[in-house]
């Protein structure tokens, strides 16, 4: 998941640890966490997006380097760096939408960890996947 | 007949319809082409793109170990120190008032004031003799005349 929205490996791994830093310090404070699947994701897209902010600022979200992922084979990593661009012209909350769906969710949990109204699940999915599976063919990105 | 929309087939692509929703998607699209092919069409595009987005994902994720050390121990340890000196305060408080106290009543000093002999009424007030008797807690008696 973290790996989705972070291209570095490094950055990555220490996210995960910083989620799991947090998990342990509420579970000491006795914090109660009703649905522990749901605050996980929740944690880590925060993390993310709180990574992503203080990355923009040393560089251009569109920049080439930031996107590029650490796999050598140049296709593969051609393709990854395009669904990466894909992801990033999309608004926030639609790439998160679009990589919670790529999880496996359920619609509840999704609805849990956006905010997003259970019933509207559906509807804004199919928004988001539709204008992603447009921005790849844009980018001339072989979807099937 | 109307067409489906966009939400329910999505739905119905995610395994999230009831059982109602279920029967009149599946009623509508052997009825409707154009909606069969849609279905089709978004089926694919939902898998491809989770399939895309899945190839962003690494294997094997090495999260570094974290030696924890627990931050509300320090915390446990400065409630600790501002329960003890409260705790202290008290102490000091009953020690220094209370106790005080008690030591006030055992120190009584009774005065008693007399005129021990006749008044001549011929003389002013101020030549009047006046004798004052002070008694201190532990029974000591003092006598001051005053004229």
């Amino acid at each position: 998941m973290v790996h989705k929205m972070v291209p570095n490996n490094d950055d990555a791994c220490d996210l995960v640890q910083e989620v799991f830093i947090n998990l342990y310090q509420n579970l000491e404070n006795a914090a109660i966490i009703e649905y522990p699947r749901s605050w996980l994701y929740k944690v880590t897209i925060n993390k993310c997006i709180d990574f992503s902010k203080k990355q923009h600022k040393h560089e251009k979200i569109e920049s080439y380097n930031y996107l590029k992922d650490d796999d050598n084979s140049s296709e593969i990593n051609e393709n990854k760096t395009i669904i990466r661009l894909a992801l990033t012209k999309l608004k926030k909350e639609e790439s998160v939408l679009a990589i919670l769906y790529s999880e496996g969710l359920s619609y509840k949990e999704i609805a849990e960890i956006t905010g997003i109204r259970f019933s509207s699940v559906g509807k804004t999915l199919s928004r988001t996947l539709t204008k992603l599976g447009n921005e790849l063919k844009k980018l001339q990105y072989d979807l099937y | 007949m109307t067409c489906i929309d966009e939400r329910l087939l999505q739905k119905y692509i995610d395994g999230e319809c009831n059982k109602d929703e279920v029967i009149v998607v599946k009623k509508h699209i052997s009825d409707c082409s154009v909606c069969l092919q849609k279905l089709a069409e978004k089926e694919k595009v939902s898998a491809e793109i989770k399939r895309a987005i899945n190839t962003l994902e690494i294997e094997n994720i090495e999260i570094p170990v974290f030696n924890y050390t627990k931050s509300t121990s320090g915390r446990n340890n400065f409630k600790l120190i501002i329960y003890s000196l409260v705790a202290a305060c008290i102490l000091l408080f009953v020690l220094l008032f209370v106790d005080r106290k008690n030591d006030f009543h055992q120190k009584e000093i009774i005065i008693v004031q007399s005129i021990p002999r006749e008044v001549d009424a011929n003389r002013p007030a101020g030549d009047q003799e006046l004798i004052i008797e002070v008694y201190d807690g532990k029974g000591h008696r003092s006598e001051y005349n005053i004229q």
